[in-house]
């Protein structure tokens, strides 16, 4: 599955990470966590329940305060490289009976550019379409959002980051729940982006698609397990270190550092 | 909650010694008599001062109200709607109190600061504290409209109080609105409508998914503070035609209407803000037929009953709707359900022919019921009965053999792909015959490699190889003109098997809902 990275050059860093702390309601989740994500990949997060993988790819998108550390996106703050970096969260986090169509979703992928006061334009249009057509979902641009499947509701999220044109894609579980169609036109997608130069970060549960599906895998557990191409940090010890049990002390940390701020 | 706020509103009654009753426009100027016709004419004419403004009042309010609902609504925020609404009460009596009499500058900015005071506490209490939202907002709600109410008593007591009117805004008294309330009101409503379309995108994106917009950079916390703004504005038009305790019903009642009839939100925002009209005029109007018929419940009585016609008569999410598509479907399953009641005795029999004693005797049925169930089928030309024989037409056939296909693949990928046991599978086909579409039975064809025998070794009708060959041997195309029983029995016999009676016993019970 892994097509030659050696091809490229010297790979430029995307996204650097350094000493990022992350706590929700002063319980930290993420501890110290140190990356250098280089371009161009497609970029596997793997780790248990509760290691924290959604909440690094918020952390990265600054929907989260940070408890310490910082996070530079293309040597840029995160406020001021938003349009380089599209973002696709969980299909559960949205009420999908809201009342707009697959079309309107895609249009707001075209949201950031157009400033807080533009209208949608003719080229938004376009480009909504374009990516609809990507996904094969173009037929479906006019239907109400609730009457789709869940293969296609993440289609029609992942046509709404395509739509941004972004550099960076991050990807919360897009592969959860969805039909043997929607994964094949997924992993399609990731290889286009990365045909493009585009980095691909996506958050997954799923071991075996995680090994085929990616250059690179960051295993994650609370702090950083390992980070390196998939053939040299998918290997039965780091696997069995990231969701081993041993790391109970750290949560037990983690249970104190709380109990004593509250 | 609820008990608490009518006790308060019983301990201002019993203070202030006044019945507040609802007022409404007609009584600035009803001296005159006349009957109900006279007052609708003069009404409709708008030649009328009172009428004039009564009415411009209620269309700001509805439009105001109805725009800012229907996000409301869609970001679930209808109780903070309510909270809001009770909550603006003491500010309205310090501007009064500040002003001395019943200005409506003074009243605004009061109502205003009282509403955003209340709208930060609520959010203070949750984020430090282990209280939760819904509990915050009702002690914020109750203790801001017991403050409100404790004014409102004191005020009653002064010497102006009497001629306040204050009393009024519980229930409105859209009588008492003069012009420079209407001037107020339609200055804050042109904002609230700027303010709503100039910011349509960020107020759509916010309110559908919230992490999303905020990943493109749209401050979704000012524009969460910009709707309470807007909605406390809404609030303070309503007041004074509807009431501190009915206002809320004005903004969540147009929009829940609107949200069963549409799925696009510019349609949404659209029908949302002509119920709150329509609701507001029609309020207005049945208030100024006659004495004692108040304002602000009538509107909300009106737009009420909007809710009501659309909850039962919306094209696609009305109850009547639901309810005439679940009818067609019982029959539907009720028609499927004896047609392969016959099949299944013509398949034991190996015959073309067989009688409804036998049918009957299958359902655990008396021959009448079955009777019955067959005089419906026999209307649609499905099956033929002659004396106390019965028989598929080619049609009932085609339909039988469908709903049989159906339920023996469905047993067999049950038994064969998710390894259930075959004696655990009847129950889940007796459901999904009847509704697997025609794609899916493709692909359960395709993957099961077009098998012609199911779990219980009886032969699966109607399955066709894509290619022409041994599997085209048994096709459905036992066509015969209605009426003539012909070769119909397709195929060779399935041998019989002893499951085969457990399932005949269970076929006339079987739960489709």
């Amino acid at each position: 599955m892994s097509t030659d990275p050696n091809a490229k050059p010297a790979q430029a860093t995307c996204i650097e990470v350094h000493d990022l702390t992350v706590s929700y309601h002063k319980k930290p989740v993420l501890w110290n966590v140190d990356l250098d994500i280089p371009s161009g990949n497609l970029i596997g997060i793997i780790g248990p329940n509760g290691a924290g993988k959604s909440t690094l790819i918020k952390a990265i998108m600054g929907l989260l305060p940070l408890a310490s550390g910082w996070i530079k996106v293309f040597g840029k703050s995160i406020g001021d490289a938003r349009r380089l970096v599209a973002y696709v969260p969980q299909r559960e986090s949205v009420d999908w009976d809201f009342p707009v169509t697959v079309m309107d979703v895609v249009l707001m992928g075209r949201y950031g550019r157009l400033g807080w006061f533009g209208r949608v334009r003719a080229e938004d249009r376009v480009a909504a379409l374009d990516a609809l057509d990507k996904l094969g979902m173009r037929p479906f641009a006019k239907r109400q959002i609730s009457n789709l499947s869940g293969g296609q509701q993440q289609r029609v999220f992942l046509a709404r980051a395509l739509a941004q044109d972004s550099q960076v894609y991050l990807m919360d579980e897009p592969f959860v729940g969805v039909d043997a169609a929607t994964e094949n036109a997924i992993v399609t997608l990731l290889q286009a982006l990365r045909a493009e130069g585009k980095t691909v970060i996506v958050v997954n549960h799923d071991l075996e698609a995680a090994r085929q599906y990616f250059d690179y895998l960051l295993l994650l557990n609370m702090r950083v397990v390992a980070f390196g191409p998939t053939k040299e940090v998918f290997t039965p010890e780091l696997l069995q270190k990231t969701y081993g049990g041993r790391l109970t002390i750290l949560a037990d940390a983690a249970d104190a550092v709380w109990r004593a701020e509250r | 909650m609820m008990r608490l706020r009518n006790l308060m509103i019983g301990a201002l009654l019993a203070c202030s010694g006044t019945v507040a009753y609802a007022a409404k426009i007609g009584d600035v100027d009803m001296g005159d008599g006349g009957g109900i016709a006279a007052q609708a004419l003069r009404f409709v004419r708008l030649t009328d001062p009172s009428v004039r403004l009564g009415l411009t009042g209620a269309v700001l309010l509805g439009l105001t109200c109805g725009l800012l609902g229907a996000f409301i609504v869609l970001r679930r925020l209808s109780l903070m709607g309510d909270g809001l609404g009770h909550s603006v009460l003491p500010g309205v009596a310090i501007g009064f109190l500040v002003a001395g009499r019943k200005a409506p500058g003074p009243i605004f900015v009061g109502a205003l600061t009282a509403g955003i005071v209340a709208s930060a506490l609520m959010s203070a209490i949750v984020r430090h504290s282990r209280i939760k939202q819904d509990a915050a907002m009702g002690v914020v709600l109750s203790g801001f409209f017991g403050v409100g109410i404790v004014l409102l008593t004191r005020i009653q007591k002064l010497p102006f109080g009497n001629q306040s009117g204050l009393d009024k805004f519980l229930f409105g008294q859209a009588a008492a609105m003069g012009s420079d309330d209407i001037t107020w009101m339609a200055v804050m409503t042109a904002l609230a409508v700027a303010t709503v379309l100039v910011f349509y995108k960020q107020f759509a994106v916010t309110s559908f998914d919230e992490p999303f917009a905020q990943s493109i950079g749209i401050p979704n916390r000012f524009f969460h503070y910009l709707l309470m703004g807007l909605l406390t504005v809404a609030t303070v038009i309503s007041i004074q035609a509807v009431g501190v305790v009915l206002v809320s019903a004005m903004l969540i009642i147009p929009a829940a209407t609107a949200y069963l009839l549409t799925d696009r939100l510019p349609v949404m925002l659209a029908l949302s803000a002509l119920f709150g009209i329509l609701s507001g005029v029609l309020g207005a109007f049945i208030s100024f037929l006659g004495p004692s018929l108040p304002t602000g419940p009538f509107m909300v009585v009106s737009a009420a009953t909007f809710f009501t016609s659309a909850y039962i008569l919306s094209p696609r999410y009305g109850v009547l709707v639901r309810f005439v598509r679940l009818v067609r479907k019982r029959r539907r399953v009720a028609i499927e359900n004896i047609l392969k009641s016959v099949y299944h005795a013509l398949e034991l029999l190996e015959g073309e022919v067989t009688t409804i004693e036998t049918v009957a005797a299958a359902r655990g049925e008396t021959s009448d019921v079955v009777r019955g169930h067959l005089h419906a089928v026999v209307k649609k030309g499905f099956v033929v009965i002659e004396g106390p024989r019965v028989c598929l037409t080619a049609t009932g056939t085609e339909r039988a053999e469908r709903v049989v296909r159906n339920h023996r693949l469905w047993e067999l990928y049950l038994t064969k792909e998710a390894e259930i046991a075959s004696d655990h599978v009847h129950e889940d086909a007796e459901e999904i015959e009847h509704v697997l579409g025609e794609d899916i039975v493709r692909q359960l064809e395709e993957q099961l490699d077009y098998p012609d025998t199911g779990p219980h070794g009886r032969r699966i009708p109607g399955v066709q190889a894509p290619r022409s060959g041994e599997g085209k041997a048994w096709t459905t195309s036992s066509r015969r003109s209605s009426g003539t029983a012909s070769s119909s029995s397709p195929g060779p016999p399935a041998p019989r098997r002893r499951c085969g009676s457990w399932s005949w016993a269970r076929l006339w019970r079987s739960r489709v809902r």
